[in-house]
């Protein structure tokens, strides 16, 4: 089928996508700092207690936890994703100026790749395919996270731990863990998929949800999802997804006082390292400049936080900020071109780039604007070896309506915990 | 082009696998290079170091092989790079206020020294402890 050209910023250029480019009002957006997570999985839990307990969606983890490099769910999506695209177009997956000038429009050069769309196009047959990517197997979804933390047996003894412990030679490790859920991205695979266009983009949020009177449980946007966030319910017939706990973001939980708050899964995190927002949105699906919005700092003016995986093409609206200690080969594979100064930031953090980290997790409700009240200097002394000034300066944050929802300083007191609460969690 | 590939078979659950199954968390080896531990090193440091860990602590924690990860990257980067980093980290990091709600609301505070003659949140600027060193009142 011939695609509609539409502005990705994330790739530096236009690219081919199933419809018209339309754009909401404002955009569900997401940043998490993955030097934070300890996989604790509140955020995993805080899911789903409230959306997916039910029967049938015993395997649906809207949010999840996974450990990387070996973990998945489900198993292996995002390097069945990578294979099926470097199948297609075999050593052309690169970034073409990844060291290169920069702009609003291109802040990580340009991908020279194909997205799951293009290579669809060229690729895939009938022409009513849209998107390139494979329908998971039963098995695949069994374990939300597999092997995590726990030893494996010896090799040909399925189920079976080894009784004395093993001991393995000295070798260099590395992991992290990798927090998911929608990215309700700018352009989603499984909109495009869709047969029945079951699926919607919220103009007012840009929320992505499935009208569940119109699915007919297809799978397509299963396939369709690089992130393998739409997920199939076997006993009601119909796909389900992360609905971005849109009451909440409309402000009509009842803990929110009408105000926007941020999902069960942000508000659970006791890492901190989650921060939800609603960003302002340009005519190309671009984000508009709003420069006292924290998310809009992080992502493009500090630029520490960037997309998962940008060369799927479906535009992310999750950012992530790197893990400083794992090799660079890997982490430009998953965040793209933009990593090395990510990290180089994150590391030797400046003044606003402090006060901006400490806004994580104050509050569930959500922060639309900050200011920051500086503070007398504190430290003077080197990080990595070059000069560095630690100030305690005060960080005020905002609500829509420009409300203060809390203030908080660089320097926090470290507290003990109380001996009426020595062992509640 | 693909810098890792993960296995992209698992077996059907109960089966046998067989030697040439690609095998999830067999032989599957990743490169680390020197910047990787080095930056393990640093959040290690840091995370302790924000515990409250003082800088002779720190060091202890990288010599002693029961931390193994912190004394893997001790044994490769050597003495003198480790300590210069536990140095640093717990120079600037090691440097924070305890509240003990059980030991009463102004005893259980301990404030932060302030440069250039600027008031901390309490106004304790001259505080006698140095960068890195953990007291409460108690001691």
């Amino acid at each position: 089928m011939t695609m509609a050209q539409v502005y990705n910023w994330q790739l530096g250029r236009p690219m081919a996508y199933p419809y018209e480019g339309r754009y909401p009002k404002e955009q569900f957006a997401f940043v998490f700092n993955i030097n934070r997570c300890i996989a604790c999985q509140s955020c995993t839990m805080a899911c789903k207690s409230t959306w997916t307990f039910s029967k049938g969606q015993e395997h649906m983890w809207w949010a999840n936890v996974e450990t990387k490099p070996y973990g998945g769910y489900p198993q292996f999506w995002d390097v069945k994703v990578l294979r099926l695209l470097e199948d297609a177009n075999p050593g052309g997956q690169v970034w073409s100026d990844a060291g290169g000038a920069r702009s609003e429009r291109a802040p990580y050069g340009k991908f020279a790749g194909q997205t799951i769309f293009e290579a669809a196009e060229r690729t895939l047959t009938p022409e009513s395919a849209r998107v390139l990517g494979y329908l998971p197997a039963d098995h695949e979804w069994n374990a939300p996270n597999i092997y995590e933390d726990n030893p494996v047996g010896e090799r040909g003894k399925p189920g079976e731990f080894d009784k004395t412990g093993v001991e393995l030679p000295v070798h260099k490790t590395w992991f992290f863990y990798l927090a998911r859920i929608c990215n309700h991205c700018t352009y989603p695979a499984c909109l495009a998929a869709c047969p029945r266009k079951a699926i919607y983009k919220r103009p007012e949020d840009g929320i992505v949800l499935i009208d569940q009177s119109e699915c007919r449980g297809y799978r397509k946007c299963v396939e369709a999802c690089p992130y393998k966030k739409a997920m199939y319910r076997g006993n009601a017939r119909v796909s389900e997804k992360c609905v971005a706990c849109y009451p909440r973001v409309e402000g009509k939980d009842p803990e929110s006082g009408g105000r926007p708050m941020e999902t069960r899964c942000m508000a659970a995190c006791i890492g901190q390292i989650r921060m939800q927002g609603l960003v302002k949105v340009d005519e190309e699906g671009a984000w508009a400049e709003d420069r006292q919005s924290p998310l809009y700092y992080l992502v493009h003016v500090a630029k520490v936080a960037l997309p998962l995986y940008p060369q799927f093409g479906t535009q992310p609206n999750g950012y992530y900020i790197p893990p400083r200690w794992v090799p660079r080969p890997y982490l430009r594979q998953m965040f793209g071109p933009g990593v090395d100064e990510a990290i180089d930031r994150y590391a030797t953090p400046d003044r606003e780039l402090l006060a901006v980290l400490q806004l994580f997790r104050r509050s569930n409700v959500i922060i639309f604007r900050y200011e920051i009240e500086e503070g007398p200097r504190i430290y003077e002394g080197t990080l990595h070896g070059k000069p560095f000034a630690l100030h305690n300066d005060t960080v005020i944050a905002f609500d829509r309506a420009g409300k203060e929802i809390f203030r908080t300083t660089i320097e926090e007191p470290l507290h003990v915990r109380p001996r009426e609460h020595a062992n509640s969690i | 082009m693909l810098f890792y590939e993960g296995p992209s078979y698992e077996g059907p659950p109960g089966k046998e696998p067989e030697a040439t199954d690609p095998m999830m968390l067999v032989g599957v080896e990743l490169e680390a290079d020197e910047s990787s531990l080095r930056e393990s090193c640093r959040v290690f440091a840091e995370e302790f170091a924000r515990m409250g860990f003082s800088e002779a602590r720190l060091l202890e924690t990288f010599r002693s092989p029961f931390y193994a990860a912190p004394h893997r990257a001790y044994q490769a980067l050597g003495e003198e790079t480790v300590l210069a980093i536990t140095r640093e980290e717990a120079a600037l990091w090691g440097r924070f206020r305890v509240r003990d709600r059980d030991a009463g609301p102004e005893t259980g505070l301990i404030s932060l020294p302030v440069l250039e003659g600027g008031q901390g949140e309490r106004g304790t600027a001259g505080c006698p402890r140095g960068p890195g060193a953990r007291r409460t009142e108690e001691e």
